[in-house]
């Protein structure tokens, strides 16, 4: 079915007219090129495509004797079965939420990282720094994790034991629901904002020194220089980041809250789609509903992505796509 | 990235007294940002080196006084810890090889615009940046369909073709003077010898920016064995750590934790955190120590994605 979907696009989609070529001797000119690329193509459409096909079980009513094709189809009924329920607002309003402000909160600290990078007189001081904020992005969640274990357990950990050791009650920063979001925001900025730096610090290098100079003798102060020239050589840098930012809000951290959730928090303020249909779908066994709920939420970023797109291109002419 | 001093203002020899305060303040914040970045780790590894009755008897440590490595020794006794060490090892290497060659292949072919279907293919690509299955069915796809679950394959396999990096390998490729290749055409060679003989030993530097990339990811990857492994013998070690330490179960093997013995007969008393250190430093550990090296190649890996756009 799926080829057969390739093969009608294929003669279908007007893209492909000017390559209206004989077909069998570009096949013969190019059979060594169609070889390379054979292993890739073949595992795009195992892994990628083939899958896709099961986003009908959104319209079904799963039955596992009946396997994906011969359950019955059920219309929107999964959907209005999710959105029936009375924690689905609490899960759209956490993922609304988490994906919003730390969006807001961690998207400017790399740029004024990179500004203030941009600054240090010494290039070897500069380099060690880069170094070493670049590194905790190359360490798993569970890492960081296993760090706030060895930092805040309320029994072994050395900031509660130093807290209890000068008589104050120790701080409960793993399993305190009241807590979570800050530890989001705070763990993702230690992760991510020196790595993020990485491609402002790119533009950057490709200003023209002349430039600075130039402003110099005009009397412009350092702070005047930054703002009117390294600033504005970012700005395209920032547009990109923003744009694919804000494509998935909805969906980026995963991973950080499978890992930085606790039995405390995980019914309570770490439920968010993600997590939801994961514990629905693998976790339960419900297909169906998980996989309706993950269609919306792709859906909903979709929209987003090219919402954002639109916006940006509107303010500022510059756009992703 | 070697590049000139950033702002002009830095090679005058008169400076102001707010921008003194300035660059000592910039550079005692970024003093500052490296000891959080780098306390963290320090902690987690002097945790794993204390022994238990230091732990239990000192109020805190900063760093412990008689350093031991029983938690290491110990871990290092059960299968588990050298077993996923090995399931780790096994699908970074084969899954970093294969990534690496196919999608450079791919790229190498989509590179030519005369290809018939180029832009078919491109589309195709492009369209799962966007859009893909969703988590149930992928996994209904590699459990039900493919017939995959429980193998190491489901861990490397499916992540292949990352079309991210095939992007950015395919940019540079289409960067490479045509020249080359034309006069090995006229020589007679085909397509694949011109790709291994001639374009890739001019891409290694690019190639290896991919690998590092595509090894860490997979170093560091836990997710896809939790869905698909079911067999604890083939638990990669960030799995292993996870249900560890954030899931809290205590691994079978690990269980008769008390009753270990050292070479004189003596009981040792591990205490749990440290232990549980010890298996995070275990797993980190070769990022921290190979990560020095390879840093520059992150860097320029980012770089070329950036000029791309």
């Amino acid at each position: 079915m799926l080829a057969l979907t390739l093969t009608a696009l294929y003669f279908l989609l007007p893209v492909f007219r000017p390559w209206a070529r004989p077909l069998s001797r570009d096949l013969k000119r190019d059979k060594y090129l169609y070889l390379l690329i054979f292993p890739g193509i073949l595992v795009v459409i195992l892994f990628s495509y083939l899958p896709m096909y099961g986003i009908v079980l959104a319209f079904k009513d799963y039955k596992i004797k009946s396997g994906i094709l011969f359950s019955q189809w059920n219309g929107m009924e999964n959907f209005t079965r999710f959105f029936g329920r009375s924690i689905a607002k609490d899960i759209m309003l956490n993922t609304l939420f988490i994906g919003v402000t730390q969006l807001a909160i961690t998207f400017p600290i790399p740029i004024v990282l990179a500004l203030l990078l941009n600054e240090l007189k010494s290039n070897r001081f500069r380099r060690i720094t880069q170094s070493v904020i670049y590194l905790p992005h190359f360490v798993s969640w569970i890492i960081i994790y296993s760090l706030l274990f060895s930092l805040f357990s309320m029994t072994g950990g050395l900031i509660n034991k130093i807290l209890v050791s000068m008589g104050a009650a120790p701080y409960n920063l793993l399993s305190d629901p009241k807590r979570f979001y800050g530890m989001l925001y705070m763990t993702s900025i230690w992760k991510e904002a020196g790595w993020g730096t990485i491609i402002y610090m790119a533009a950057i290098a490709g200003v023209d020194q002349e430039m600075y100079e130039a402003a110099y003798l005009d009397g412009a102060s350092r702070f005047q220089q930054c703002l009117y020239i390294t600033l504005p050589a970012i700005s395209f840098s920032i547009t990109t980041m923003l744009i694919l930012s804000v494509g998935s809000t909805l969906g980026a951290n995963f991973d950080q809250i499978m890992n930085l959730r606790t039995a405390s928090t995980e019914t309570t303020v770490a439920r968010v789609i993600d997590t939801y249909v994961y514990d629905m779908g693998v976790s339960k066994g419900q297909y169906d509903l998980s996989t309706a709920i993950g269609l919306f939420q792709q859906v909903v970023n979709c929209i987003l992505l090219f919402f954002s797109n639109f916006i940006v291109r509107r303010i500022s002419g510059e756009s992703f796509f | 990235m070697d590049r000139p001093t950033g702002t002009f203002s830095r090679n005058r020899i008169k400076k102001t007294a707010g921008e003194i305060i300035f660059d000592s303040l910039n550079v005692l914040f970024f003093v500052l940002c490296m000891l959080i970045m780098l306390f963290p780790f320090f902690n987690m590894i002097a945790i794993s080196l204390t022994s238990n009755g230091e732990f239990m008897g000192s109020p805190y440590i900063i760093f412990p006084r008689n350093p031991t490595l029983e938690a290491y020794r110990y871990m290092f006794s059960t299968a588990l810890i050298p077993r996923a060490y090995l399931v780790t090892l096994t699908i970074t290497l084969a899954g970093t090889f294969l990534s690496t060659l196919v999608t450079s292949m791919l790229a190498y072919g989509l590179s030519k615009n005369t290809l018939h279907g180029h832009k078919f293919f491109m589309i195709m690509l492009l369209i799962t940046m966007f859009f893909s299955g969703g988590l149930i069915p992928n996994y209904y796809n590699i459990t039900n369909t493919l017939q995959m679950g429980n193998t190491l394959w489901a861990l490397f396999v499916p992540n292949t073709v990352s079309v991210f990096n095939f992007i950015i390998i395919r940019s540079f490729f289409r960067q490479l003077p045509p020249s080359l290749e034309e006069s090995a055409k006229i020589d007679g060679a085909n397509d694949v010898t011109i790709l291994f003989r001639i374009v890739y030993p001019l891409s290694i530097a690019t190639l290896a920016t991919i690998a590092m990339f595509v090894a860490v990811g997979l170093w560091n990857s836990w997710f896809a064995a939790q869905l698909y492994i079911r067999d604890e013998k083939k638990y990669p070690l960030q799995l292993v750590i996870r249900n560890y330490i954030v899931r809290e179960s205590r691994p079978a093997d690990m269980q008769n934790m008390e009753g270990l013995r050292d070479a004189a007969g003596k009981r040792l008393y591990l205490n749990e955190t440290g232990l549980k250190m010890a298996c995070a430093v275990a797993s980190v550990l070769p990022v921290l120590l190979i990560y020095p090296f390879i840093q520059k190649y992150f860097e320029k890996g980012v770089t070329i994605g950036a000029v791309k756009g």
